[in-house]
């Protein structure tokens, strides 16, 4: 959630999803999820399935894979051999005008390798 | 049976042993920090030799490379050769195993992954645990660090650096979990809960063996003991004297407390009691460790006393017996006691010997006077002895029998019973009559058997038959003998016909040490229907006195005054004067030692109706009566 606050200074979020998990634990209070990309300001996406509506908000992926696929995505959450990581895009945060707080320095990376 | 009981509790005992032992064994021996450690030790020597592989490998590829990192990273034909060699370690054990290094930024960056969907080589991976790792990274050992993150398990991290020239330029990080653990716990669970039940069943079963065994003991240690005073009883004395008992070493002792009846009667049965828990305190404070006392009989004690020191110790419980005083109601009871001593118990054969002849010394104290100690003499007593085996030998091996001699109804010439007269045949085939042995058994145990048995015998010969009447003898004192009144009481409720065909002639032999218990049985014998005759009277104490206390059916005339009848004119009037004082009393009258013509023809003219002698009829062993005369 603090990652989602990061990268975005709306007070409500509207957030389109495709994982179903992910709309069971982040917290309904704050957060609209949003059945269509073009109403979301935010995109967290998983799997390979191109999403082709997704091409003007920021992209926050489930896998490091898809940071490469998407090319507006800024960052991404996930799982690296058992152990939560986080990597932010340097060149893309700064393509969408998004500044991260200095906690999340350590995070952003220049290249997706 | 309660051997075996006992084998069976030892083994029960023993299993639950080893159950115990094997359950420790599993639960403690078989530690699960042991097992973990073992289980760790193992991968562990996996990951140092892939290490060892690893370093061997680069050594030989990047030779020509200063710097190792970079031949890695430029070269991806030998990052993928690290992937594989990593992807050989993985198995269901070893999760993850990768080669990382950390960059100018302080981060870790991935060299090579043996995942089968290896992560970019540069790509980045946080950790929880980056001091460590930096740690780590920092060292020449390896590290290793737990986190549970597996909640059936534990997962272990660890982080094995390469170093050359004190730099570390990668590090092999493995993640493993040790599930095996699990396995292995759960191939002992069961084991471990077999043995758990087998100790509990096991453990059960002892303790119910152990009560079983307390109860069992309880109960032998009861049947063992009088209750009353605590002693040792009759049962535990046939347990004792088994042939390993050292005879030799031993004295026999056999005490009778003196007038112990009349103690009874004065005083009442409580006293009597207390009487006895008295004395037996008294005896058990003087016998030692390794003496025996039993309570033998009502008032008699049997002590097996060691030879050294019996004679002191009698001596002692003498002397305590006659100081002590017990008070009952502002009544002080003084009493004694009379002890039959055998010193020579390894000259019997058997034990029914050592107390026999104990029993003898005992008889002697008590007809000389009581309240003394008397020790059996073999010289003295060697006749006597001889007659108590003769005796005993013919009751054990059925020489005892019985003749049977007529008294008269000289009114009708008819049979009005037979006399019962015991005799022996001595193991020569010699005919032995009561004269020659009766007088030394009395007050013996001997005496008891040989007169249930001329019971025995007695019955058994009228009893089908149905038909004559029959009398046995019995002496004055045999009415102080619970013994012999029980017997008779339970041949007659057992055949009620004996109670018109039987009666009891009575030998006076002494005078009875208590005659308020005497007249009491003769009277509860005459109460069940018997017909009580008094024998020999008018000589000794069979006279006119004894015949106030008692209710006799009959009395004899003894052959001392009948055999005067023919001579002896004052002899006649006795007899006329006893024949006027029992017909006024409804008695009948028997004259025996009827031996002749002359005798018969005075007594009939007197109008002596019932007579007994060789003139009528001899004894015989059948019944096959014939007049004589």
């Amino acid at each position: 959630m603090r990652m989602i606050d990061a990268v975005s200074s709306h007070k409500i979020l509207s957030i389109y999803t495709n994982c179903q998990k992910l709309k069971e634990i982040l917290p309904a209070e704050k957060i609209i999820f949003v059945d269509d990309c073009s109403d979301a300001n935010l995109a967290i996406l998983e799997k390979s399935k191109i999403e082709k509506n997704c091409t003007d908000i920021p992209i926050i992926t489930l896998e490091y894979d898809l940071l490469k696929k998407y090319p507006n995505s800024i960052g991404s959450f996930f799982w690296q051999k058992g152990r939560p990581n986080i990597i932010f895009i340097k060149s893309r945060l700064e393509n969408q005008n998004i500044d991260l707080d200095n906690a999340f320095d350590e995070f952003i990376e220049e290249n997706i390798w | 049976m309660v051997k075996n009981f006992h084998y069976w509790l030892y083994v029960i005992g023993i299993i639950s042993i080893l159950s115990m032992i094997l359950y420790l064994y599993v639960s403690f021996s078989i530690k699960e920090n042991e097992m973990k450690e073992n289980v760790i030790f193992n991968k562990l020597e996996t990951i140092l030799i892939q290490h060892e592989k690893i370093e061997n490998w680069l050594e030989e590829e990047c030779k020509e490379n200063q710097n190792i990192q970079e031949c890695i990273l430029m070269n991806s034909d030998k990052s993928k050769m690290l992937n594989t060699m990593l992807y050989m370690t993985i198995n269901q054990d070893i999760s993850y195993s990768f080669l990382v290094f950390k960059d100018e930024n302080n981060r870790y960056r991935f060299l090579a992954d043996g995942a089968s969907e290896p992560a970019r080589v540069m790509q980045k991976i946080d950790t929880d645990d980056k001091k460590v790792w930096d740690e780590a990274y920092s060292s020449e050992e390896g590290t290793l660090l737990s986190s549970n993150k597996q909640t059936d398990g534990l997962w272990l991290t660890y982080l094995s650096p390469f170093v050359e020239n004190n730099q570390t330029y990668m590090m092999l990080v493995t993640d493993f979990s040790i599930s095996l653990d699990n396995k292995i716990k759960n191939t002992i669970s069961p084991i471990k809960e077999i043995l758990l039940y087998i100790l509990s069943i096991t453990i059960v079963i002892f303790i119910i063996g152990i009560f079983q065994t307390i109860m069992y003991f309880i109960a032998r240690k009861e049947s063992f003991t009088d209750q009353l005073t605590g002693l040792n009883n009759r049962n535990y004395l046939r347990k004792v004297i088994d042939s390993r008992f050292p005879y030799d070493k031993y004295d026999i002792a056999i005490v009778d407390i003196d007038f112990f009846k009349k103690i009874n009667d004065q005083y009442g049965h409580d006293i009597g009691d207390i009487v006895l828990k008295d004395i037996s305190n008294i005896f058990k404070k003087i016998v030692g460790k390794d003496d025996f006392i039993f309570r033998y009989g009502g008032e008699e004690f049997l002590f097996l006393f060691q030879r050294n020191s019996s004679e002191k110790l009698l001596k002692e419980l003498m002397y305590r017996v006659r100081e002590h005083v017990i008070n009952i109601n502002n009544q002080t009871i003084k009493f004694t006691i009379s002890v039959g001593v055998n010193k020579n118990l390894h000259r019997c054969k058997h034990f029914t010997d050592m107390v026999k002849t104990a029993d003898i010394a005992l008889y002697n104290a008590k007809r000389s006077g009581r309240n003394k100690i008397v020790y059996y003499s073999e010289e003295i007593d060697d006749e006597k002895q001889s007659n108590f085996q003769t005796v005993q030998s013919a009751i054990d091996e059925n020489r005892v029998f019985c003749e049977y001699q007529a008294i008269i109804d000289t009114s009708s010439d008819c049979v009005f019973k037979y006399e019962t007269l015991v005799r022996i045949k001595d193991t020569n085939g010699t005919t032995l009559y009561p004269n020659s042995f009766l007088e030394i058994i009395k007050d013996t145990n001997i005496y008891t058997d040989l007169t249930k048995k001329v019971i025995d015998i007695s019955i058994s010969k009228f009893l089908d038959l149905n038909v004559h009447k029959f009398s046995i003898n019995l002496g004055l004192q045999d009415f102080n003998n619970p013994e012999i009144v029980n017997y008779v009481l339970k041949v007659i409720e057992k055949y009620p016909k004996l109670i018109d065909l039987m009666s009891i002639e009575v030998l006076e032999y002494d005078k009875v040490d208590d005659e308020i218990s005497c007249i009491a049985m003769v009277k509860l014998l005459q109460d069940k229907g018997l017909k009580i005759a008094l024998d020999d009277f008018g000589s000794g104490y069979a006279n006119f006195s004894t015949i106030l206390s008692y209710s006799f059916d009959f009395i004899k005339i003894d052959g001392s005054i009948i055999r005067k009848v023919v001579e002896d004119d004052k002899a006649v009037k006795m007899v006329q004067s006893i024949l006027s004082f029992a017909q006024a009393h409804n008695i009948i009258v028997i004259c025996e030692f009827v031996y002749s013509q002359e005798v018969y023809e005075v007594l009939k003219s007197i109008g002596v109706e019932y007579m007994q002698g060789y003139y009528l009829s001899k004894p015989s062993q059948d019944l096959e009566w014939k007049l004589l005369k």
